[in-house]
């Protein structure tokens, strides 16, 4: 009979090349949060069309980082359909992402009885740390047409 | 140095000694966990944009629909109660991890994963592959009979079947959480509720653990099975902790200790993002604590350092009593302090880690037991 310590020891690094490969596929994930500290880091979040924040939880259930989680997943599907030789999407792209990600919360802001602005704005901001303090830098990533 | 090789191997990775009583405190708080933490209400997640895990194979967006959700909810409780009562683990283990998969399969499936159950998941992973591993080699624990079997069954669905309908349907619940509601707030019902259910269910599946004490056709798990299942959760918790410290050293290409200080500026990348998910003025300030580590980058490595550090030697806890509550604590200290930095919350971590590494049911079984009873719960099981 096999020791359990002998099929611990086999176990362990499948299980953690096994999360690392699949990623984010429930119950497993390779748990990437804060997994490359850098010196800029990047936020989104939600305004009508005059760039007046929204409540995004508020209204969708869906919280800010999960704006930005969104942007990503979606951007990864996108690239995976258009398969790009370059690294990152064009601007034409990007605009179809980021308008996928707001029907996506307008559904969801109906399922709890709620109403988004006709139009909307995600805005991206840089964040970085220099001479003792947080600098901020926003820009509109993305304004509905 | 062969000798000292040998006994680092025989330390290592320990079976501990769980009794009946230990098995069961344990059984129940987890069952206690799961029903804490499960949606009460249908979940709002209407479609699965990007599906993962099961959502690949099926549309779990019924789970959204009030009516298959409170079905739903309702087998969930009598699994669970099942579970508690220690009745055929390599059944009632792998339908509760099912179960459990579902509603989180489905919030991961929105394309912004969300990373506060995949603990409690993986741990029941980890306890189901065991039970069904030791059911299928013959070792596992026995059915019991059909009497005690049915007993059991009818009990878990009258039981869930009072609190979740009868109570409701008579207006004796609505009338008691006004009164609740009116003591102790909006939320107050839903805790007080929960509470009930969760002491209820506790005491009948403990009267149906020390019934099936009495016959062995009741067919309890066995200590060895007990002491598996307490490894496999261990096992499964530790490895996701481990897991996350690859995939910083795989992300940040090995340079994550060295830019670890750089971690305070996504604290305060979180306050942010806080503050513009409700607009709560609370988190428009940035805390003094996450500048001031900022502000010294040595002081920021090593406390962030010291967290990966734990992260990556837990595994070492496996099995172990006094290690694992050690651990244990350092854990909940560290979650405690990243809540009081940055606002971010980990509950079901804390509440796994507390209930199998610093091992709850572990100290209260130690705290009641006697003589012999107490000194078996020191000893290490007598399989190598």
């Amino acid at each position: 009979m096999v020791s359990h310590k002998i099929i611990i020891l086999v176990a362990l690094p499948v299980f953690c090349a096994l999360s690392l490969q699949l990623k984010e596929n429930y119950p497993f994930s390779h748990f990437p949060m804060y997994g490359n500290p850098t010196p800029v880091s990047q936020y989104y979040h939600l305004t009508d069309g005059e760039g007046k924040p929204l409540p995004i939880a508020t209204l969708t259930g869906k919280t800010a980082p999960k704006l930005g989680k969104m942007l990503r997943s979606y951007r990864d599907e996108r690239m995976k359909e258009i398969k790009p030789k370059v690294k990152d999407l064009s601007k034409e792209d990007w605009a179809l992402v980021c308008q996928k990600v707001l029907d996506y919360l307008r559904q969801q802001a109906a399922v709890k009885h709620m109403q988004l602005p006709a139009k909307m704005k995600i805005m991206s901001t840089e964040i970085r740390y220099a001479d003792g303090k947080v600098v901020e830098t926003p820009e509109v990533f993305f304004a509905e047409p | 140095m062969k000798a000292l090789f040998r006994r680092a191997w025989d330390a290592f990775l320990p079976i501990p000694n769980v009794d009946q009583f230990e098995a069961f405190l344990t059984r129940a708080f987890l069952a206690a966990i799961l029903h804490r933490f499960l949606p009460q209400e249908a979940m709002d997640a209407v479609a699965q944009p990007k599906p993962v895990g099961l959502a690949h194979l099926m549309d779990l967006t019924w789970l959204s629909q009030p009516q298959p959700y409170a079905i739903f909810h309702f087998v969930f409780l009598v699994i669970a109660f099942l579970y508690a009562s220690g009745i055929v683990l390599q059944m009632t283990l792998p339908v509760l991890t099912l179960l459990h998969l579902l509603p989180y399969t489905l919030l991961n499936s929105q394309a912004s994963p969300h990373h506060g159950y995949q603990i409690i998941s993986l741990a029941l992973v980890g306890m189901s592959v065991v039970a069904v591993a030791q059911g299928l080699s013959g070792k596992g624990q026995p059915w019991p009979s059909l009497k005690h079997l049915l007993i059991t069954v009818i009990l878990a669905v009258v039981t869930t079947v009072l609190f979740d309908r009868f109570m409701m349907m008579r207006g004796a619940g609505e009338t008691i959480a006004q009164w609740i509601g009116a003591m102790f707030g909006a939320q107050g019902p839903s805790y007080v509720f929960s509470l009930l259910r969760i002491v209820v269910f506790t005491l009948l599946a403990k009267a149906l653990t020390e019934y099936a004490m009495k016959d062995e056709k009741r067919c309890l798990p066995s200590p060895l099975l007990n002491a598996y299942l307490l490894i496999a959760a261990q096992f499964m918790i530790g490895g996701a902790y481990l897991v996350s410290v690859c995939s910083k050293m795989q992300m940040s290409k090995g340079q994550w200790l060295v830019n670890s200080h750089y971690v305070a500026l996504d604290f305060v990348k979180t306050m942010r993002q806080s503050y513009y998910s409700a607009l709560d003025p609370k988190f428009a300030q940035d805390p003094a604590s996450v500048l001031f580590l900022m502000s010294h980058e040595n002081l920021a490595r090593l406390f962030f350092g010291g967290g990966v550090l734990l992260e990556t030697v837990l595994i070492l806890a496996v099995g172990t009593r006094w290690l694992a509550l050690f651990f244990g604590i350092a854990l909940l200290v560290m979650h405690s302090t990243i809540e009081e930095l940055m606002t971010l919350t980990f509950p079901t971590n804390q509440y796994m880690d507390t209930l199998f590494y610093i091992n709850v049911p572990f100290l209260i079984a130690l705290a009641v037991a006697k003589g012999d009873d107490r000194k078996a719960l020191l000893t290490r099981h007598s399989i190598p």
